[in-house]
């Protein structure tokens, strides 16, 4: 319902309502006013009736007062003259008298004259019959008891009423003695009725009291009479009141009954009044009502549906940047405002909105991993230039067009393991795989993702990012494969060691190749063992040992010459001194597997070898030149039915051994010279020994270089990883941070009368780029050593320059020893004034409070050290190991790379720094330079 | 020579070279400002230019370039590079060819102030 129709309906019933109200009670009190007003007026004409009605019965008493006291009348009545007859008692004086009867009596009732006239037509009319009745002597007509005895009034008739006045005659004195009695009287009748109606200007009825047959109105007034009222007052119909009365007659009966009809003027005036009065209330209601609506219509409802259309006009743009249009100042120009304000603040927060938007584009176009949008079967939704670039498309419509579930990545993306993950878990991190790029190469990834769903729960899409971690996996793979490298070169060398130190103990040429073949057969596969030594002033080759699953006696097989270059096996490795592998001997040989059986009866059979001999026969052979001091003096063949038995590093700890096995060989075989002739043999014996111990010594000392070499290799691995990091960042970095401190700068020059507190935020931001400078500085220090340039430096003058560079602090005291006569030293002043003060800034860090600096040179043979030595903390000794590890650190700030570098350079100079540290009492560092050749 | 010494500054990143030319211009220089080399070239052929500071590593030609492109018609243009990174076989070359110096970023902005009053001096005595 509209505010128009409720509007409307809310007036017209208030008013209704209020009409109503208004016109009852008006109604009430003016009725209840106009019949009282009505009572009192109608009572009042009664009364004005009954006084009318007494005037004339005192006129006509007075008439008989001017007849009956005369003493021509006192004659008359005794004497009958018919002279006073003819004089006075004329029709005319009746008449000019108005008097209708006349009765003359005397004191005896007797009747002297009586005569009754017609007032109307002046004729002569009998005297009523009733009235004689009422004219005995003694009755109360004609019996006065004095001379001034008067009586007047009603009485009733059966002929009706009439008007009566009685008086004794006297004498004109008064005087008595009374000689009888004047009676006057005239009807009451229709004439004299209109008369007093024309008196009293009042509609008059009269009815005779004891009719039976009375109207019912004044039946009903004759009832309502009877009591005390002497007035009775009822509507007789709408236009007329009735006004009741009694008369009594001359002897105080009731006679009569008066009825005075008024037309009810205050009634109907009220009655009028209350049409006015409600015509003019719906007048003033419409009126009312009409203004009201024409108000609420102009200044509401219009304003409204304007400002409504409006309202759906800009939300159907769907912008905040129009605006409703606002004049007046009440509350629709309020509500405007509002409105207004509204969608200022709604543009506002969409401008807001947007630039965000653009911001998180930049961030989604511009980052540097991949971020992408797929759904559940596969399609690719979204994935920003990066990840576009990282598959190798030009465009991200042609990666769009990739299907994951259909294609994906593979092979090497586990994408089901993935969705099956993801569905679980909600959310992935970290999720390491290869990527099939558009070329077909494959990248090393990185991937964290979630999923989304929509109301139903339902898998929507998955959302994620993904990094290349090609480059760190390679170098994870490198390190893994170094590593490996390393191990497996150790074990060798312990499998080799462990061979010398067995056959340190055998002299007996047989046990010397039994122990090499059982030290063999732990290592490899080893189907045939066969040894076989070089004489080479008589260049032959002659076979020394076999063993396969025996020892087979090979006195017998016959020496072989030395082949020419290219032929024969065993001869070429004599002659290069190199390993030798076939991998696959029968095919190798396979012209050669057909063997010929001569029957006795002379017939030839073509045999070839059966299956059980082919699994039974050599299939990978390597042959390994035994050496002593760079000279081959046999060869070593390991052999094994299996098909490319033997690695490359086999090969390789196969020929360590050979070698071991040959300076055992030839220890045992001088051995056995020697016991063929006794005289050399503690010669032989003395050189076995010094052999053996040369032998562990070598292998000692090789084991002990080769575990350097891992720690070496592992650490150098791990840390050309994190240079490569830290190069690539520390270079990028540089220019953001060149950016912010000429932007420093410009602003303290341009503003040099800045107040306080921004001078000082001007010089907190230069100091904290000048930080990060250096960190970024030590980052690509670690990084990458710069080329080192060497030369002769003199170390007094270099720690000179290092206490100028690094001032000491306030706390501090320091002392400078070094001997009068040191030799230079032979590194690249610039590291090592690096190097240096890093160890001289670390040892003011360590001393909190006063502490005492000591920097003491002192030449240790071709080296020179030169120590820091502080009272600080110390170090405690969990940490000692971990000191020279990029990334340690127990400062707040700093990165942890100051002794990192500082060791590198240290070392890239050929030097080195030495720790020693006591917690509580303080630290000693020393950095280790070796002497310039020229003063050694 | 009108005294005041007129430094194109080349930066491909143009707050970089926006900051320098700003600094310099409130230190009394003339200052031009280029972000790739086309554009410093073609500052070069309009304008007079006494320093050329220019940014080694740039998109579209490196700062060893460009000062062989702007020998071609200056051929005694004072230059002078800068670089975030230490190390770069075209900066020897640079230097190999002619140019001043080279100031490794971020600059420090007094010792490059200092170098160019220097070279003020040298200029003004040379043109006179």
């Amino acid at each position: 319902m509209s505010v128009r129709t409720k509007t409307l309906i809310v007036i017209c019933l208030t008013f209704l309502a209020l009409l109503g109200i208004l016109y009852f009670t008006a109604q009430w009190f003016l009725l209840r006013d106009a019949v009282v007003t009505e009572e009192k007026s109608t009572t009042r004409d009664v009364t004005r009736l009954l006084a009318a009605l007494d005037d004339r019965i005192a006129v006509m008493n007075a008439t008989v007062s001017d007849w009956a006291p005369w003493d021509d009348t006192y004659e008359f009545i005794s004497s009958g003259d018919t002279g006073y007859i003819d004089s006075n008692l004329s029709n005319k004086t009746f008449t000019d008298l108005g008097v209708e009867l006349m009765l003359f009596i005397n004191n005896s009732g007797q009747i002297v004259f009586g005569k009754m006239i017609d007032l109307d037509s002046g004729a002569e009319i009998p005297i009523p019959e009733g009235l004689y009745s009422e004219l005995q002597v003694g009755g109360r007509l004609l019996s006065h008891k004095d001379p001034s005895d008067k009586m007047a009034g009603i009485l009733s008739l059966p002929e009706g009423p009439m008007i009566i006045a009685s008086q004794p005659i006297v004498t004109s004195q008064g005087e008595g003695p009374i000689r009888g009695t004047l009676i006057m009287g005239r009807r009451l009748d229709e004439v004299e009725i209109a008369k007093l109606s024309q008196i009293t200007q009042l509609l008059i009825s009269t009815f005779p009291y004891d009719d039976d047959v009375l109207p019912g109105d004044v039946a009903l007034a004759r009832n309502s009479l009877v009591g005390v009222t002497p007035i009775f007052v009822a509507p007789q119909s709408e236009t007329v009141v009735s006004g009741y009365t009694l008369v009594n007659d001359v002897y105080g009966n009731p006679s009569l009954i008066l009825r005075v009809d008024t037309p009810r003027e205050a009634i109907t005036q009220a009655r009028m009044s209350m049409h006015y009065l409600g015509l003019a209330l719906i007048v003033i209601g419409i009126v009312l009502g009409l203004v009201t609506m024409l108000l609420l219509e102009r200044l509401v409802i219009n304003r409204l549906t304007r400002l409504n259309s409006s309202v759906i006009k800009i939300g159907s743009q769907g912008t905040a940047s129009s605006r409703l249009e606002a004049n007046g100042n009440d509350e629709i120009f309020a509500l405007s405002t509002s409105v207004n304000s509204m969608l200022d603040s709604l543009e506002n927060s969409q401008a807001k909105e947007h630039e965000s938007g653009e911001r998180f584009r930049s961030l989604y176009e511009n980052a540097t991993i991949g971020i992408y949008r797929t759904t559940p079967d596969g399609h690719i939704l979204m994935a920003n230039p990066a990840l576009v670039s990282l598959l190798g498309y030009e465009s991200f419509e042609g990666l769009s067009k990739r299907n994951l579930a259909a294609e994906g990545f593979e092979p090497e993306y586990p994408r089901l393991e993935f969705q099956k993950r993801i569905e679980r878990e909600g959310e992935i991190h970290g999720f390491e795989s290869a990527w099939k790029r558009k070329d077909g190469s494959i990248r090393y990834v990185r991937e964290s993702a979630r999923l989304v769903r929509d109301e139903k729960d339902q898998p929507l899409y998955y959302e994620g990012t993904v990094e290349d971690v090609t480059e760190k996996k390679q170098a994870e793979y490198a390190l893994q494969e170094n590593e490996k490298k390393v191990r497996r070169l150790l074990e060798h060398q312990v499998a080799i060691n462990q061979l010398a130190l067995a056959l340190g103990e055998s002299l007996n040429l047989d046990q010397v190749y039994h122990t090499v073949c059982e030290h063999i057969r732990h290592l490899v596969d080893v189907w045939c063992f066969i040894i076989s030594s070089y004489d080479e002033p008589a260049k032959l080759i002659r076979a020394e040992y076999a063993e396969s699953d025996q020892v087979f006696d090979v006195s017998g097989f016959p020496p072989i010459p030395l082949g020419e270059a290219g032929q024969g096996t065993q001869s070429r490795v004599i002659r290069t001194g190199q390993p030798l592998y076939t991998p696959d001997h029968q095919e190798a040989v396979k012209d050669s597997q057909v063997r010929y059986t001569i029957e006795d009866d002379g017939s030839v059979h073509e045999e070839l070898p059966s299956e059980k001999e082919k699994e039974d026969t050599t299939r990978s052979i390597v042959y390994l030149p035994m050496k002593i001091k760079g000279k081959t003096v046999g060869v070593m063949q390991v052999q094994s039915c299996k098909l490319d038995a033997y690695s490359e590093e086999d090969i390789t700890l196969l020929a360590g051994m050979a070698n071991v096995a040959a300076v055992a060989t030839q220890n045992a075989r001088l051995y056995q010279d020697v016991e063929y002739e006794l005289g050399e043999r503690k010669r032989a014996e003395q050189e076995l020994k010094e052999y053996s111990e040369h032998l562990e010594e070598m292998v000692e000392a090789r084991t002990r270089a080769l575990q350097v070499t891992q720690e070496q290799l592992v650490r150098q691995e791990k840390l050309a990883v994190l240079g490569q990091l830290a190069g690539g960042v520390g270079h990028e970095l540089r220019n953001p941070l060149g950016v912010i401190l000429n932007a420093i700068y410009y602003l303290k020059l341009v503003q040099p009368d800045a107040n306080e507190k921004i001078k000082q935020y001007h010089a907190m931001i230069e100091h904290e780029t000048h930080t990060a400078e250096k960190i970024i500085t030590d980052l690509l220090d670690f990084a990458r050593i710069k080329s080192v340039d060497r030369e002769p430096v003199s170390v007094p003058e270099l720690i000179q320059r290092v206490l100028d560079r690094y001032p000491l602090p306030e706390t501090v005291l320091a002392k400078v020893k070094f001997p009068a006569s040191l030799p230079k030293v032979f590194a690249d002043p610039r590291q090592m004034e690096q190097v240096l003060g890093n160890l001289v800034v670390n040892a003011y860090q360590a001393m909190t409070s006063n502490g005492m600096l000591t920097i003491q040179a002192v030449r240790r043979k071709k080296e020179i050290a030169i120590s820091v030595k502080d009272t600080g903390v110390g170090i405690p000794p969990e940490n000692m190991s971990k000191l020279f590890e990029p990334l340690f650190t127990t400062k707040l700030k700093g990165i942890g790379l100051g002794l990192a570098v500082s060791k590198k350079l240290a070392e890239a100079n050929g030097g080195r720094i030495e720790v020693q540290s006591e917690p509580g009492k303080g630290s000693t560092f020393t950095l280790v330079l070796s002497v310039h050749e020229v003063e050694r | 020579m009108s005294g005041i010494l007129a430094i194109l500054v080349v930066d491909d990143n143009p707050s970089m070279a926006r900051t320098l030319a700003d600094i310099l211009d409130v230190k009394g220089f003339e200052v031009h400002a280029a972000y790739s080399g086309a554009e410093a070239l073609e500052i070069l052929r309009n304008q007079r230019v006494d320093i050329l500071l220019t940014d080694v590593r740039m998109p579209d030609m490196n700062g060893v370039a460009l000062y062989r492109e702007a020998r071609k018609t200056r051929p005694n243009l004072t230059t002078v590079l800068m670089t975030a990174y230490a190390a770069d076989d075209i900066i020897q070359q640079g230097i190999a060819e002619g140019i001043k110096t080279v100031l490794n970023k971020p600059l420090d902005m007094d010792f490059v102030l200092s170098l160019f009053s220097a070279y003020k001096r040298l200029i003004i005595k040379e043109a006179l």
